[in-house]
C-alpha cells in the first residue's frame, strides 16, 4: 500500500508543519517528500517534519512569468539548500527582484541563510523562504 | 557497430500560418514532407520500410494522440507495426537509441522514425483552420512537463531555473564578471545566428550582425545590450532564448551489414544512452547536470571514445548557455575553455571545433519533440559533406548529438561516419 503522501504534504502546511521524508536505509532526506528515497531509491522513508532552515544560493525573475503566478511578478524565485540536504526552488521572500539591476547586486550578497514558512500563492498553501539573517 | 542511418528528412521550421515554405500544411502533411524526403534520401518506397515510429510532444496544440493510427495511410504504410513515442525535447534523440535496438533485435530491418511539432497555432474545430496559440498558454501546456505535484506549484519559473541560474553559476564557477558573461552570451547567440543565416531551412535568417545593421547599430555588441534584447531573467538575454517554431524532421535506420544497398555513405550508430531526473536538476553548483555526466559517459563507454574523439557537437542549446556547459560536461572542451572557445569563434563551421552549425533551437528553430530529428539530419548532411554553405571546414568522422527533454530527460547518441 502506498500512503498518501501529497495529500499528506499540503494537508499538513494548513497548520504550518512541513514535511519531508527520511531515508530509514541511507539517512538522507527527500524533500518534498515522494514515495522512494530521492538519494538511494528505498521505500523505507518516514515522513518528517523538516528543520525548515536552509541557503538561498542564486535567484532571478522572468520577464515572462507562468500564468499562474503572473500576478506576483516580478518575484524572486531562488535555489534553496535545506540544512537537511536536499534543493529547492520556490519564491523567495526579503530578496529584490524588482529590476535586472537589483538583482545583480542581490546575488552579490548570496548565499544568505533563510527559514521555510507556508504561504498562500495562486490560491493553495505551498512553501517559501524568507531571508533570515 | 549497431545499426545505420540511410536516410534523412526534414522540413523548413517556421510557422504554419505564414511561413511560405509550410503554410496551410498540416501536422500530416508536415510528417509526410518529412519522411518521404528521408524515404527518397535512401531510395526506398513505402514497401522498404518495416515499421515506424512516430514521435511528437505536444498534444495541445497538435490536438492528437494516436498520431501513428491517424497518419500511417497519408505515410503509405498501413499494416505496419506502428507506435507514438514522446521524451519530449528530445524525442527524436531517443528514436536513435529505440530504432537501433530495434534493428539489432532482429525483429526488424527497417524502421523510418518521424517527428513533428506544430507550436505557434491549434486547429480550430476545422482541420484547416488553425488558429494562433497564446504565447502564455503555450508555456502553461508546456509547462506540464514539469513536476505537477510540487515543483511547478511552487512558483515554478522556467526562465530563472534553466537559464538565469546557470548563467550565473557559470560565472562564478570560473570567475567571470557578470559583465563578462554578458560578452561571452553575445559570442555564443553570434555563432547560432551566423549558423542558422547559412541554414535555408532555419526559422531566423538574419546573422546578428544583420540584425543588428537593420536596427541602425553600428557595433552589434552595442545593439545585443540595447533595449531591443531585455534580460528575460537576468542575466540571460532575450536572444539566448528558444523560439518556438512548426516543423518535422525523419530519419530511416537499418542493420549495418544491408546499409550500403540503401546510401553509398551510411552513417553508423555506434552508441547511445538516456537518463532522467524529476525536478531540481541540479543543486548548489548549476552547472553540474548528474543526467548529463550519466548520458554522455555511457553512450561514449557503448561507442568506445571519449570527448576528445568527436569532431562535432550538438547540445542542446534552448538556452544557450548549455552551449558552454554541455561542452564541458562532454569534455568537448576541457572546464572553463568553452568560454574561451566562443570568444574565439572557435565553434564556428568554417572554426576548429564545429558545434551546432544547424543554428540550434534559437536559430533553426525549436519544434519540441521533433528539433533532435533535424540535428540529426544536419550531422548526416555535415558528415556527406551536402551542408552547402555551412559545411564543415574539417572533415567529420565521429559527432555526438545532445539533446534534453523538458522534465528532465538527456539523451546523447554518437554517430560515425563509415
Amino acid at each position: 500500500m502506498v500512503e498518501t503522501i501529497a495529500k499528506k504534504f499540503y494537508g499538513s502546511l494548513a497548520d504550518g508543519t512541513i514535511l519531508g521524508a527520511e531515508c530509514k536505509e541511507c539517512g538522507k532526506w527527500t524533500f518534498p517528500p515522494v514515495t522512494a528515497c530521492r538519494e538511494c531509491g528505498s521505500r523505507k522513508i518516514e515522513l518528517k517534519e523538516i528543520s525548515g532552515e536552509g541557503t538561498v544560493y542564486f535567484y532571478s525573475t522572468s520577464i515572462l512569468p507562468p500564468k499562474k503566478f503572473a500576478e506576483y511578478s516580478p518575484y524572486a524565485y531562488g535555489l534553496v539548500e535545506l540544512k537537511e540536504g536536499p534543493y529547492f526552488l520556490t519564491m523567495v521572500e526579503g530578496l529584490d527582484a524588482s529590476t535586472p539591476e537589483k538583482i545583480a547586486e542581490g546575488n552579490k550578497k548570496l548565499p544568505l541563510k533563510v527559514k521555510a514558512k507556508v504561504a498562500e500563492k495562486a490560491g493553495m498553501n505551498v512553501v517559501l523562504f524568507g531571508v533570515s539573517e | 557497430m549497431k545499426a545505420s542511418i540511410v536516410g534523412v528528412g526534414c522540413t523548413k521550421f517556421g510557422n504554419v500560418l505564414e511561413t511560405p515554405e509550410i503554410k496551410d500544411k498540416t501536422f500530416h502533411e508536415l510528417i509526410a514532407e518529412a519522411a518521404f524526403e528521408a524515404m527518397d534520401d535512401a531510395g526506398m518506397t513505402a514497401k522498404d520500410i518495416d515499421a515506424f515510429y512516430l514521435g511528437s510532444m505536444l498534444s495541445h496544440t497538435s490536438r492528437l494522440y494516436s498520431h501513428h493510427t491517424q497518419m500511417c495511410d497519408w505515410l503509405g504504410l498501413q499494416l505496419k507495426p506502428a507506435l507514438h513515442f514522446a521524451t519530449a525535447c528530445s524525442t527524436l534523440n531517443t528514436g536513435l537509441g529505440l530504432s537501433a535496438m530495434s534493428v539489432a533485435s532482429g525483429k526488424l530491418k527497417t524502421v523510418l522514425v518521424v517527428g513533428a511539432e506544430i507550436l505557434g497555432s491549434y486547429p480550430d474545430d476545422n482541420p484547416v483552420v488553425r488558429k494562433a496559440a497564446d504565447p502564455v498558454d503555450l508555456w502553461y501546456w508546456t509547462d506540464f512537463g514539469i513536476d505537477q505535484i510540487y515543483g511547478y506549484h511552487h512558483c515554478y519559473d522556467i526562465a530563472t531555473a534553466y537559464g538565469a541560474i546557470p548563467t550565473m553559476g557559470y560565472a562564478k564557477k570560473y570567475g567571470l564578471s557578470m559583465e563578462k558573461m554578458d560578452e561571452v552570451m553575445y559570442h555564443v547567440n553570434k555563432a547560432v545566428r551566423r549558423h542558422s543565416s547559412l541554414n535555408p531551412k532555419a526559422f531566423v535568417t538574419e546573422s546578428l550582425e544583420e540584425t543588428a545593421r537593420l536596427k541602425e547599430f553600428k557595433d552589434p555588441f552595442e545593439f545585443w545590450k540595447s533595449a531591443n534584447n531585455p534580460y528575460f531573467a537576468y542575466p540571460t538575454r532575450l536572444l539566448s532564448a528558444l523560439n518556438t517554431v512548426d516543423g518535422a524532421s525523419a530519419y530511416i535506420v537499418t542493420r549495418p551489414e544491408v546499409a550500403i544497398e540503401y546510401h553509398e555513405q551510411p552513417i553508423d550508430i555506434i552508441g547511445f544512452h538516456w537518463a532522467v531526473s524529476n525536478y531540481p536538476w541540479y543543486g548548489k553548483d548549476p552547472t553540474d547536470w548528474a543526467i548529463d555526466k550519466t548520458s554522455f559517459a555511457n553512450a561514449y563507454k557503448m561507442a568506445g571514445i571519449t570527448g576528445k574523439d568527436l569532431d562535432y557537437l550538438y547540445v542542446h542549446d534552448c538556452m544557450q548557455i548549455y552551449q558552454l556547459i554541455l561542452s564541458e560536461i562532454a569534455g568537448y572542451f576541457d572546464e572553463g575553455a568553452a568560454w574561451k572557445a566562443f570568444m574565439e569563434d572557435k565553434t564556428m563551421f568554417d572554426a576548429e571545433k564545429p558545434m551546432n552549425t544547424s543554428g540550434g533551437r534559437h536559430g533553426k528553430g525549436h519544434a519540441f519533440g521533433a528539433s533532435p530529428g533535424a540535428e540529426t539530419y544536419e550531422i548526416v548532411k555535415q558528415m556527406r559533406g551536402e551542408a552547402g554553405e555551412r559545411q564543415t571546414k574539417k572533415g567529420i568522422e565521429i559527432a555526438a548529438q545532445h539533446n534534453h527533454g523538458y522534465g528532465m530527460h538527456s539523451a546523447v547518441t554518437i554517430l560515425k561516419k563509415r
